[in-house]
């Protein structure tokens, strides 16, 4: 189990398009920076974002919503300390 | 989940702290992890992370000193700061035994940052339990 970190927006950088192509089963997706503005933005890749936050596999951090003015229509919000929790709960972690 | 185990984390900054917010997501995350009792083996900067371990960074007083803040966290918890030497080179950090070495005039490696070399990197994470990139 990987948990995927994407720092970068969706409308400036294929990062979210490629990680979701090398996304397995189980692995989970952080958006974090300017990354979050997937979890609020109408995107491409919105169907693919839903399902993930169905199997409860995608997660937006707190900090850098709120800094951006922003609202989540997909992704389950978490801080920081919940945000240490998943690096531990993945095996490896991967900055995109 | 792991509330009563404790971790030991190694993390890999590259981002440059004037400009670019993975160095501030670092430090927020190092502090988060050592609050909730886990253990830091280490950080690494590296690339444009280098850049924090200059100790002639002078934001305006309220703005954040990302610098200072972490210096006062690795002397508070009692973790290494090392930094990737060829790359601080290449910027413009040096430390004493590298500016005589080299006959510049100054050095400007701010304490408790140490200068050190991928080999430390492969060190940091192979004693670690998770290594997180930023």
């Amino acid at each position: 189990m990987i948990l995927h970190t994407v720092n970068s927006s969706p409308l400036s950088t294929f990062s979210l398009h490629d990680c979701l192509k090398q996304l397995a089963d189980n692995d989970i997706l952080l958006l974090m920076s300017d990354g979050v503005i997937a979890a609020s933005a109408s995107i491409e890749q919105q169907s693919t974002l839903l399902k993930l936050h169905e199997s409860q596999r995608l997660y937006v951090l707190q900090d850098d919503l709120e800094a951006r003015g922003l609202v989540v229509n997909v992704g389950q919000i978490i801080d920081y300390p919940a945000f240490v929790n998943l690096t531990i709960q993945c095996k490896s972690q991967l900055s995109w | 989940m792991s509330d009563h185990q404790v971790t030991k984390f190694t993390l890999l900054v590259t981002g440059n702290p004037a400009s670019h917010q993975s160095a501030s997501n670092a430090y927020q995350f190092c502090s988060a992890a050592l609050k909730a009792g886990h253990k830091m083996s280490g950080v690494f900067f590296y690339l444009d992370g280098v850049l924090t371990a200059s100790n002639l960074i002078s934001p305006a007083t309220d703005e954040v000193n990302l610098p200072s803040l972490w210096a006062n966290l690795a002397n508070e918890y009692q973790f290494p700061l090392e930094v990737c030497v060829s790359a601080s080179l290449r910027r413009g950090i040096v430390n004493q035994q590298e500016a005589e070495q080299l006959a510049l005039s100054n050095y400007n490696l701010k304490s408790p940052f140490v200068l050190s070399g991928l080999g430390q990197l492969a060190e940091l994470s192979a004693g670690c339990d998770r290594l997180v990139q930023f």
